[in-house]
């Protein structure tokens, strides 16, 4: 729960559902995303985090549930993957005017801020997987949004390169004031700067700020000391009948 | 021999037909489509059957049954288990062999098959290049409309979404484009053989492409060099002319392919 009511949000779900051929894929879904912070939504594969970015963009529509954004909110998306096909040939250049066509100050000024001054002519299939994510990134600054999605950014980028990314993004944030929501598997990184971070099975298990998380004594033993591969244990107050419904356990 | 009115009609259907092949076959392998022509094309068969049957004429029943089975198979798409290139295939096979078997029933109607197969360029009539006209207006004014949204939706489908371009609608689009394309080349190039002009020219212009513009206006080039070759072989030599178009366009794509590895 955001415990700063001042803040106000640029989107706000209300219980949420998504039901796609009798299967579950998400379940009562509320939250808000405040304005100018980090949302950060952490859970297992197939926990349907990806489905909810989609929600939230409009791309899948919920099967009850609402979506509210504030009017006239502007959203960079930046998707999981880009398969591309090796047939199309781009630049740069081209693939960050494809929607809306922007001068070519706009678009040095917005490269050099993403440290990626000389790829403007490039062609897009030489590209690094790092640089390839900062064109992205790029390309979701370019008209100034209210709201950035990001769908696990760093993925398969080298321990360096993540560092750098995850660096950006956190100065775009306190330099822009946009807000953020992103799923990440790099909890090291991730967690220090988020401001609210939800973890998502199908329904939200816990959620809290992220120092709350981290003070969580089951958190602590989690965050702390342990591998990386234990990140994803969280506390269960509740466990999951066969039947579906959910039973809380003290 | 050029001036003769049944040659100069071949020519400028093959013609048309030809600078059309470069924008759409490129939206074809961009969006990694290629089977998707190939059944679109198979089904054409069946069309010349309805148009035969209710007496409207080959060329409007092949536009109705190939424009009918791109919407059903956009439908379709993502909604069976079946794996989407098998899913293509048996479809296009089925819609070819029903197109067969009906036309060996129909017993007043001698029909040449072959000509609708591979095509038979010299027998383009009046109505057939009026037809095709008609269809190319039409084709233009869709690739005009939606080109750079086309583009958008290829390279990435759900960011376009997220910013607001239709994606339903323009697929749409684009599979009537196709269709409306496979109709207007069943008496050039034959349904056979029409997914072929359709790929290799704008495979070939891949080679040498710097943006996607390039790409589709180079595909057309290669396509009308391609089709005025095909065509003067089979004027001066006598050979099958659709055939040639495709060999043609193939010996090109080979030829880029080697010199691309050369330099590279």
């Amino acid at each position: 729960m955001v415990k700063d009511n001042t803040t106000q949000a640029v989107v706000k779900l209300n219980d949420v559902n998504l039901c796609l051929n009798n299967k579950n894929i998400l379940e009562h879904i509320s939250f808000d995303i405040p304005a100018k912070q980090i949302t950060t939504l952490i859970g297992p594969n197939g926990a349907g985090k990806t489905t909810l970015l989609k929600i939230i963009l409009g791309i899948v529509a919920p099967s009850s549930g609402t979506v509210w954004k504030k009017e006239g909110i502007k959203i960079g998306y930046v998707p999981q993957k880009l398969y591309l096909s090796k047939n199309i040939p781009l630049t740069v250049e081209r693939f960050l005017c494809l929607n809306e066509h922007y001068n070519r100050k706009e678009l040095m000024d917005i490269l050099e801020e993403t440290g990626i001054p000389d790829l403007l002519s490039s062609s897009i299939h030489l590209l690094s997987g790092g640089e390839m994510q900062r064109v992205m990134f790029a390309r979701s600054l370019l008209k100034h949004p209210d709201l950035l999605v990001l769908d696990e950014p760093a993925q398969g980028l080298d321990p360096v390169a993540e560092e750098q990314f995850y660096a950006l993004l956190n100065r775009f944030n306190q330099e822009k004031k946009c807000a953020v929501i992103m799923v990440s598997h790099d909890l090291h990184i991730v967690l220090s700067s988020s401001h609210q971070v939800l973890c998502i099975n199908r329904h939200i298990c816990c959620r809290g700020s992220a120092k709350e998380i981290i003070s969580h004594p089951d958190c602590q033993q989690l965050f702390g000391e342990e591998s990386l591969l234990s990140l994803y244990r969280h506390r269960h107050d509740h466990r999951h009948l066969p039947n579906g419904d959910i039973k809380y356990v003290d | 021999m050029l001036t003769e009115p049944f040659v100069l009609r071949g020519l400028i259907a093959s013609v048309i037909m030809a600078s059309l092949c470069g924008p759409i076959g490129c939206l074809m392998i961009w969006r990694n489509m290629a089977y998707f022509s190939d059944t679109l094309s198979h089904s054409a068969l069946t069309g010349v059957l309805l148009g035969l049957v209710l007496g409207i004429g080959d060329n409007a029943g092949v536009t109705i049954v190939v424009c009918l089975t791109a919407l059903i198979l956009t439908r379709l798409h993502h909604r069976n288990g079946v794996d989407n290139n098998i899913f293509l295939l048996i479809s296009g096979q089925t819609a070819l062999c029903l197109g067969i078997i009906g036309l060996s029933l129909m017993p007043d109607v001698r029909t040449d098959i072959t000509a609708y197969l591979f095509g038979d360029v010299l027998s383009v009539s009046d109505g057939d290049l009026a037809f095709i006209t008609l269809i190319a207006c039409l084709c233009v004014l869709l690739i005009v409309l939606s080109w750079k949204k086309q583009i958008f939706i290829a390279v990435m489908p759900d960011v376009a979404h997220s910013e607001g371009i239709n994606v339903g609608l323009h697929s749409v689009i684009f599979m009537i484009l196709t269709a409306l394309f496979i109709s207007s080349g069943m008496k050039t190039t034959g349904l056979l053989l029409i997914s072929a002009l359709l790929i290799i020219p704008a495979a070939t212009a891949r080679f040498f492409s710097k943006t996607p513009e390039m790409m589709a206006f180079s595909a057309s080039l290669i396509g009308i060099f391609c089709v005025m070759t095909g065509f003067a072989s089979s004027l001066y030599f006598d050979l099958p002319a659709g055939a040639t178009m495709v060999v043609f366009c193939s010996v090109l794509f080979l030829i880029c392919h080697l010199i691309r590895s050369f330099i590279q």
